[in-house]
């Protein structure tokens, strides 16, 4: 992947290049909105994750530009503020997915991935797979090894979100933003109960496991 | 900026004012008074006239109707034509008409000779020696146009009633009277009121200036008589006391911040030494890391929930309010946390009215209800049955979310809601005490109440909220 980071702080800088670099990404770093922009307009990238807070432009404004002019490069915004309207701000001036400092790299991996496999609306499969496990999206059944499972709503959702992402880190905070809609942190283990419970219907009948856990990080849906 | 504090209270406005006000109330009194004697001047001069007007219609008749010989046969008394001087006093005491009768020479034909006015009505005084002091109201009118004689002037007086004249004299006395005297009276209650005065805010203004100064418990003494003075002091007193509770709270609130601030970081920076004395063995780093990362995690929630009260306490997501149905959204929160109660060994009932709809905004309600969900999850017994009752009465909307043990001291009711309160006041336990200052400022901020209801065993919380206006 080819990605364009836009963040004027520069021990957040290193820490994100450096992170990517060693999963074997290229990443151009610039450190204003500006410099950010021409960047953007001049190289094809597959995301692109801008600050928010950058001198001269207020990333939310960069983004508004960068849609204008019609790049549908997936972005991420990354802030500081953790108001409740600041992520509803950067969703609706273009940005794809909003990030709130500090986060753990993981975290911001896991995002930066899923948004470069991100398809269009039209273009997604309405079936799913991994291994023996398939999901048919038009019916919302899901079977594995010819054996229908009996998932509630909420577990369907999570499995689906989680197979969209098939080999790829999902998040705690991905699984709380997305399924619940959450924008807060609960104390409780709320995501690994429920996680435990799909689990459990998904795996523990079958002699192999697809779902893992990543400690401290989140889960991963992969064949064995 | 404070000005020195006024040491004289001459050049008060007290002072000022209250001299004003006595040489007002003074041209008032005088106008009123003078006023009266203008309006009783003026009626008494009508009678007068009226009177006069009386005479000369009499007089005027028999003239006409019987000549000039018969009316100065009219005017003569005791065979006299021409009165004696010596008459006037019975005249003036029997309030009579004073006559003349004189011709066109100027000779008087009968009646009292010594009085001579112009034409019409006049005020004017007789020509005698002892009673020239008492005004008359005179009229003269010609009489017999073409007469033998020429023509003849007819007179007619009659004295002003000597009250009048006292009266006047008397109000000319009092005017000067109290022009003189006021000014002693009017500076000496300026100074005795502008003291007063001046001696019960002087207390206020030093209280001021000695809370000014930091000691916030000084309070203004009370005359204990319920007046103006009295009513500003307590006024101030009660908002002096509102101000240090805020004060010490706002000290609770710097110190638990601190306190739950400083441990985690604290923690952390053992673990980083941990790290550092660990590095050769990885198994052993990677655990400080995991536990340095926990300590980071409860730190930002700390601040999360600091930036979020914060927030939430400007009021700036109320624009953001919307109409939602809150029976949709604690059923869908209630089934996300029955399986985390299930874990903790406890139990969750839910019991809800349909389709609440309320004024708000979904995702701080959803932290508020999760936050209360929590709160027993963490400090409810094993077993507990926790319940979630939601129902709607006239205006409002009712939130009850409560457990069964061991419930919370009834004593605390008010202070859990208080940031950083902790029941446990060595702070070890989990939590940033900020839970429920977030539930309380969420209802505030929605027009709501929460409250605890105690009871033997557990405690519940209930929420109220105002319904949506009906479509």
């Amino acid at each position: 992947m080819k990605i364009l980071l836009v963040e004027d702080n520069e021990e957040t800088a290193a820490f994100i290049t450096r992170g990517l670099l060693e999963a074997g990404h290229g990443v151009d770093h610039e450190t204003s909105a500006n410099k950010g922009l021409i960047a953007a307009a001049a190289n094809p990238y597959d995301v692109i994750v801008f600050d928010r807070l950058l001198p001269g432009m207020d990333g939310l404004d960069a983004v508004r530009v960068l849609r204008q002019s019609g790049l549908t490069t997936p972005i991420l915004l990354l802030t500081a503020l953790s108001g409740i309207d600041d992520r509803v701000k950067g969703l609706e001036a273009g940005a794809d997915d909003y990030l709130v400092k500090p986060f753990a790299f993981a975290e911001l991996y896991a995002r930066v991935r899923a948004l470069a496999r991100r398809q269009p609306l039209n273009e997604e499969p309405t079936r799913l797979e991994v291994a023996d496990l398939v999901l048919e999206r038009t019916t919302q059944k899901v079977m594995r090894a010819g054996q229908m499972l009996d998932l509630l709503p909420r577990e369907y959702r999570i499995l689906e979100f989680l197979m969209q992402n098939e080999g790829q880190l999902v998040t705690r905070t991905m699984l709380l933003e997305t399924i619940w809609g959450y924008r807060f942190d609960p104390k409780t283990s709320l995501v690994q109960t429920h996680l435990s419970r799909l689990r459990a219907k998904v795996d523990r009948p079958f002699k192999t496991d697809l779902i893992s856990t990543i400690r401290g990080a989140g889960y991963v849906i992969a064949a064995p | 900026m404070s000005l020195p504090p006024p040491r004289s209270f001459v050049g008060s406005t007290v002072f000022r004012r209250t001299v004003w006000a006595i040489l007002a109330g003074l041209i008032g009194v005088l106008a009123i008074v003078w006023g009266a004697y203008a309006l009783n001047h003026w009626q008494i001069h009508q009678e007068v006239k009226a009177s006069i007007l009386e005479s000369e219609f009499e007089l005027v008749t028999a003239y006409e109707e019987e000549g000039l010989e018969d009316l100065v046969h009219r005017l003569s008394f005791d065979d006299r034509t021409i009165w004696d001087p010596e008459w006037m006093f019975a005249i003036l005491e029997e309030n009579e008409t004073i006559v003349r009768l004189v011709n066109a020479e100027g000779e008087t034909l009968a009646g009292y000779e010594h009085i001579d006015p112009p034409g019409g009505w006049s005020q004017t005084f007789l020509d005698h020696e002892d009673l020239d002091g008492h005004p008359v109201i005179a009229l003269r009118l010609g009489l017999g146009l073409g007469l033998e004689g020429g023509d003849a002037n007819l007179i007619i007086a009659k004295f002003l009633p000597d009250r009048l004249i006292y009266m006047r004299e008397l109000l000319v006395m009092g005017t000067w009277l109290l022009a003189i005297a006021v000014f002693p009276i009017a500076l000496a209650t300026g100074w005795f009121t502008s003291r007063s005065v001046f001696a019960r805010l002087n207390t206020l203004s030093e209280t001021a200036e000695r809370v000014g100064k930091g000691s916030l418990q000084a309070r203004v003494p009370l005359k204990g008589n319920g007046d103006e003075f009295d009513r500003l002091s307590s006024a101030v007193n009660d908002m002096l006391d509102q101000i240090g509770t805020l004060a010490r709270n706002l000290e609770g609130v710097s110190v638990g911040a601190a306190h739950d601030l400083k441990t985690p970081v604290s923690n952390l920076a053992g673990r980083l030494q941990l790290i550092e004395r660990d590095m050769d063995d990885p198994s052993a780093t990677k655990a400080h890391i995991d536990v340095a990362q926990k300590h980071i995690d409860s730190l930002l929630r700390t601040l999360d929930a600091l930036f979020r009260l914060g927030e939430i306490e400007a009021g700036k997501r109320k624009a953001a309010f919307r109409t939602l149905n809150v029976s949709e959204l604690v059923e869908d929160l209630a089934d996300s946390f029955q399986p985390v109660f299930e874990e903790a060994d406890k139990t969750l009932e839910v019991r809800t009215s349909p389709r609440i709809l309320i004024q708000g905004d979904s995702d701080l309600l959803t932290q508020m209800v999760s936050n209360l969900l929590e709160n027993i999850i963490e400090h409810a017994r094993d077993g507990a049955h926790a319940k979630i009752r939601l129902r709607a009465s006239d205006n409002l909307a009712h939130l009850e979310i409560g457990d069964d043990g061991p419930g919370l001291p009834a004593l605390k009711g008010e202070d859990i809601f208080e940031r950083f309160f902790r029941l446990d006041p060595s702070r070890t336990t989990a939590g940033n005490g900020l839970g429920l200052s977030l539930v309380r400022s969420i209802a505030q901020l929605h027009d709501g109440t929460a409250a605890l209801i105690a009871f033997e065993p557990g405690a519940v919380f209930e929420v109220t909220l105002p319904l949506a206006p009906k479509p």
